[in-house]
């Protein structure tokens, strides 16, 4: 019964075993993709959105030092500006250490000697004169005078013939005062020493010429008793060195070519500018103020220079008007003196074209003094430093400029093979992709663009957008600015084939050629500058479809 | 029509509540010797006057995807989802319109005893589940079908992960009516340990060139020691381990009778005659209420996706494509929430069977199973023969069959080394094979078709084996 039993059991026990068990084929598979179709798979994906506000992108992005403005209008500038000063000592002329006084005591002026006179070495023997002279003040400018100087220091030394004679001398200078007194001194001569000081401190001292003249007397007398005289001349004489507090008089005019203003503005606006077609920058406002403490008229005539590298790149910069001026005069009450106020404006284009990429603006002056021919002039210190000749430059360089197919070459780091090293297989996945570009332009150039792959080496790989991609402009009214964004549909394709390209022959950046320019028709000449302000924009919508195949590869 | 007013009536029982299913092995239904075949059935009473089951373990998995359905045969070559020949219609058909379904299911019975109480028999037992089940929706296959085109719309709503460990304290009692007719029922108290659930009403991911955008409502629920910390930028709320818990805390948390719930088995069975025995269960009746340790996250509303913004003023250009993923990654804006109760409910599972005794030692038996889900039913079928030649060793050989899936060969056995009882129950054992060889790597017996796991396998001490309540001992 059991052996029944367990014989039932095995025969149905084998029975389900051997209906149901079964080796099955065996599954051989590859993940080569050799002689395998992949299905394509569609992609769609929005990218995102690719702003470019005008002003904040330049502000942040240009590379460049300069600050860059808005106005009340909006319209972006960038402003320079530079203040120098000269003082009366340089340019000018009026040097103070070589205002001096032509005067020469010299007994042979004044009169023969005796014809007794004895030489040499006649000791005892006495000598007496008296005389006046008037004697004019000059500076080193020719045809100039002197009418009065205020000296804060200085001296006058008197060189006295203590050494051969005895006795006395008497000066007096009229018109050398200080305070109400006259300068008149007795100089004691013995023994080869001189009594009191023969050097006058100037301090204090006021020197006035005759208003006709413009001369001042000088009186003297002298009895000298000889000590033995080697030389047949009794000279009295004046070493004159002042320190003037002020000075009048009319100081000549002087007419000098050239007069530095001061150092030149220095900008890297440019820096970056690839110069390879004509680009005008126009409006922009030169503005001088020059604040005149010296009591002396000035006519400039100045020019300006656009330097590349410190040399002179002609025709870059054209003035609306020549930069001629003149310069209005201090004016003193009392000794407090009122700077004379002059502003002059001028309107420049700068003109870029050549290779050179200008850096720097140098204020060329070049003027004379006293235009007008003779006039009462001064020059007074304040707090014994020189009264100067303040000048303060202003550029003003609105962003307003047209430009004919500017173009710019932007390199933007695209290792390709260095983005796929950890997948490479990825660059076989791709069958094709469209680039979506949706933009709104409130930009006012029209931009043509060109995406070129090169390798490591600069060698051309691939054109992505032949024919070059056209964004075009936002519409300008008649002043140059935006009134209307421009709407462009754009479409990039990338091909597996192209992928394949940029995998084999190492394709390591792309450049992204831009020819800019400027809204507007006609000829460069005719064409009407644009403004660039702070609301201009452009948006970038980007969307990605492409064909895709996912191969096993990617999940090893 | 009947199969589905039944499952509208779950489905309401159901509730809006979450739902884990935990399975036994089919072949423990009619196999008579393992003490523990009352949980299949309340009203099956086991052999032995006192049986103590020592520990024992079951494991269940089940999806709905086999290694074949994703490398497609045909004639002699093989292929992936990602290659031109691969035939979508056929994925589509074995994971379903809507969903595919992967449930894991583990148990763990730590103790158990049983004993005849005059004509009833009460039984008793501890044990931890854990359940999860993973659904994806099929619209995720849809991605390598078609890609993401211009202007399309992918359902995600189906993605589902539930996940629950829970303790079970198990209190049966079985009793005959009459001569006929035997009546039983499991009454179970439930603690819930740590859970896991989502509710996602709506997820639809509509793409396009100029916009993607996410169309979602739903919640995430858990209970368990970690705290949800919304972030301030709305991105994916930060959750962070509770510290400091040693293993008393562990201990305290899990040995503690927290987030309470409760089920109830209710079983009959109706002798004939001799020979035909029909029987029926309708077991986890139940549910779990977390309240303790609770955290969520919850989403709603219209998201569009629009790419990167890409200022040329500010931005550096730097990883423009890692900001399009971080963009992506952040675009659903979640809130965490603490604090919110939930309920998860046990899936019920509907048992129908008849056995016909042809010996003593030889019975045929046919049983159906039908596990209610949320979304639907899963309906399974076994055949099988029961044999037991000798009083100490049992066997079940059966054949399951599902409904929109494969058919499968099971068995189980027991033996009795004195009151010791070894038992090994599984359905769906693979009996086909393949070598799967991708390049030069072998792997030898695939169950290309293998679609589910089951077994249970443990010791029982059992004590007065060989009686028969009102049944002559076989010999």
């Amino acid at each position: 019964m059991k052996t029944k039993r367990c014989a039932w059991f095995a025969v149905v026990l084998g029975s389900c075993m051997a209906l149901v068990s079964c080796k099955e084929s065996d599954v051989v598979y590859s993940t080569d993709t050799e002689g395998k179709e992949f299905r394509s798979i569609e992609l769609a994906i929005p990218v995102g959105t690719v702003t470019v506000p005008l002003y904040e992108t330049i502000k942040n992005k240009l590379n460049t030092t300069d600050d860059i403005h808005t106005d009340e209008h909006g319209v972006m500038y960038i402003e320079y500006a530079q203040s120098d000063s000269i003082s009366w000592t340089e340019e000018i002329g009026l040097d103070e250490e070589k205002l001096h006084m032509e005067a020469m005591l010299d007994p042979t002026d004044l009169g023969s000697l005796p014809d007794d006179f004895p030489i040499p070495d006649v000791t005892g023997y006495t000598f007496t004169h008296s005389g006046e002279q008037s004697v004019p003040l000059v500076t080193s400018e020719e045809n100039s005078y002197v009418t009065r100087v205020s000296f804060s220091g200085g001296n006058l030394e008197f060189d006295l013939p203590s050494e051969y004679f005895d006795g006395q001398i008497n000066i007096s200078i009229l018109g050398l005062r200080k305070g109400e007194a006259s300068f008149s001194e007795e100089y004691i001569l013995s023994n080869g020493n001189v009594s009191p000081s023969p050097v006058v401190d100037l301090s204090d001292y006021e020197l006035s010429s005759d208003d006709v003249t413009h001369e001042f007397g000088i009186k003297y007398d002298f009895a000298l008793n000889s000590r033995g005289n080697t030389s047949n001349d009794i000279t009295i004489s004046a070493d004159f060195v002042p320190v003037v507090s002020s000075l009048f008089g009319y100081f000549g005019s002087t007419n000098k070519d050239q007069i530095t203003a001061g150092d030149t503005i220095a900008f890297d606006l440019f820096k970056d500018f690839q110069i390879n077609n004509r680009f005008s920058f126009e409006d922009i406002l030169l503005t001088i103020d020059v604040s005149n403490k010296l009591g002396i008229p000035m006519a400039i005539k100045g020019k300006l220079e656009m330097l590349a590298g410190k040399q002179e790149v002609p025709d870059m910069i054209k003035l609306n008007e020549a930069l001629d001026f003149d310069i209005i005069a201090a004016t003193q009450t009392n000794g407090t003196v009122t700077a004379g106020k002059t502003r002059v404006e001028r309107k420049a284009t700068i003109n870029l074209g050549g290779s050179e990429k200008p850096d720097a603006l140098a204020f060329v002056v070049g003027g004379s003094i006293n235009p007008a021919g003779p006039t009462p002039n001064f020059l007074i210190k304040e707090d014994g430093k020189d009264n100067l000749v303040k000048v303060d430059l202003k550029l003003h360089v609105p962003f307003k400029f047209k430009t004919d197919n500017y173009v710019r070459n932007d390199t933007v780091s695209f290792d390709f093979n260095d983005m796929i090293k950890e997948k490479p297989e990825i660059s076989e996945c791709l069958d094709e992709a469209s680039l979506g570009l949706s933009i709104d332009n409130g930009l006012p150039f029209k931009v043509l663009l060109e995406i070129i792959a090169i390798d490591g080496k600069g060698n051309d790989v691939e054109n992505l957008t032949e024919p070059a991609l056209e964004i075009k402009s936002a519409e300008t009214d008649a002043t140059g600015k935006v009134v209307a964004q421009q709407h462009s549909e754009l479409t990039l394709k990338l091909t597996q084939a192209q992928i394949k390209k940029f995998k084999d022959q190492e394709v390591k950046h792309l450049i992204l050629r831009s020819g800019l320019s400027t809204s507007g028709e006609g000829s460069f000449d005719s064409k009407k500058a644009v403004v660039l302000d702070n609301t201009e924009s452009l948006k970038i919508g980007v969307s990605l479809r492409s064909q895709v195949h996912i191969i096993p590869k990617l999940f090893d | 029509m009947k199969l589905k007013s039944i499952s509208c009536l779950f489905s309401i029982l159901l509730g809006a509540g979450v739902s884990v299913q935990a399975q036994e092995p089919m072949s423990l239904y009619f196999m008579e010797t393992v003490p523990q075949t009352s949980r299949v059935n309340p009203a099956h009473r086991p052999r032995g006057n006192v049986f103590v089951s020592l520990p024992s373990v079951s494991f269940n998995f089940r999806g709905d995807l086999a290694v074949r359905d994703l490398l497609q045969q045909q004639g002699d070559k093989w292929y992936l989802p990602i290659e031109k020949q691969y035939d979508y219609s056929k994925l589509y058909k074995a994971i379903g319109k809507r969903s595919t379904m992967f449930n894991i299911n583990a148990e763990i019975d730590l103790l158990g005893f049983g004993f005849r109480a005059g004509k009833g028999y009460v039984t008793f037992g501890i044990s931890e589940h854990v359940a999860s089940t993973v659904g994806l929706p099929s619209d995720l296959f849809k991605i390598t079908e078609r890609g993401f085109p211009n202007n399309s719309t992918l359902d995600f709503s189906p993605l589902r992960l539930q996940a629950m460990a829970y303790k079970q304290y198990l209190l049966g009692y079985s009793r005959p009516v009459n001569e006929k007719l035997t009546v039983g029922a499991n009454l179970k108290a439930l603690f819930g340990q740590v859970a896991v659930a989502t509710d996602i009403r709506k997820f639809n991911l509509n793409t396009g060139d100029t916009e993607w955008s996410f169309d979602v409502e739903g919640d995430v629920y858990a209970s368990m020691p970690v705290t949800v910390t919304n972030n301030p930028d709305k991105d994916f709320p930060e959750i962070e381990e509770q510290k400091d818990l040693e293993v008393k805390d562990y201990i305290q948390k899990y040995a503690m009778f927290s987030n309470p719930g409760f089920a109830i088995d209710l079983g009959a069975s109706y002798r004939f005659d001799e020979r035909l025995t029909v029987s029926a269960a309708l077991n986890n009746l139940g549910f779990i209420s977390w309240n303790q340790d609770l955290g969520g996250l919850t989403f709603q509303g219209n998201y569009p996706f629009r790419g990167i913004n890409y200022d040329a003023s500010t931005d550096d250009g730097d990883g423009p494509f890692d900001a399009l993923v971080d963009s992506l990654e952040t675009t659903i804006d979640y809130s965490g929430t603490e604090g919110k109760k939930f309920t998860t409910t046990l899936a019920p599972l509907l048992y129908v069977g008849g056995s016909y005794r042809l010996t003593p030692a030889i019975s045929v038996s046919l049983l159906s199973r039908t596990a209610f889900w949320k979304k639907g039913v899963r309906q399974n079928f076994n055949l099988s023969l029961n044999l037991q030649p000798y009083s100490f060793v049992a066997f079940n050989i059966g054949i399951n069959s599902q409904i929109k899936g494969n058919t499968y060969f099971g068995t189980g056995f027991s033996i009795y080394l004195g009151p010791l009882q070894f038992y090994l129950l599984s359905d769906y054992i693979p009996v086909r094979y393949s070598t799967v060889t991708i390049n030069e790597d072998k792997i030898p017996f695939v169950p290309m078709r293998q679609k589910e796991v089951t077994f249970r396998t443990g010791l029982n001490l059992v004590f007065g084996r060989k009686g028969y309540v009102n049944r002559p001992m076989l010999d």
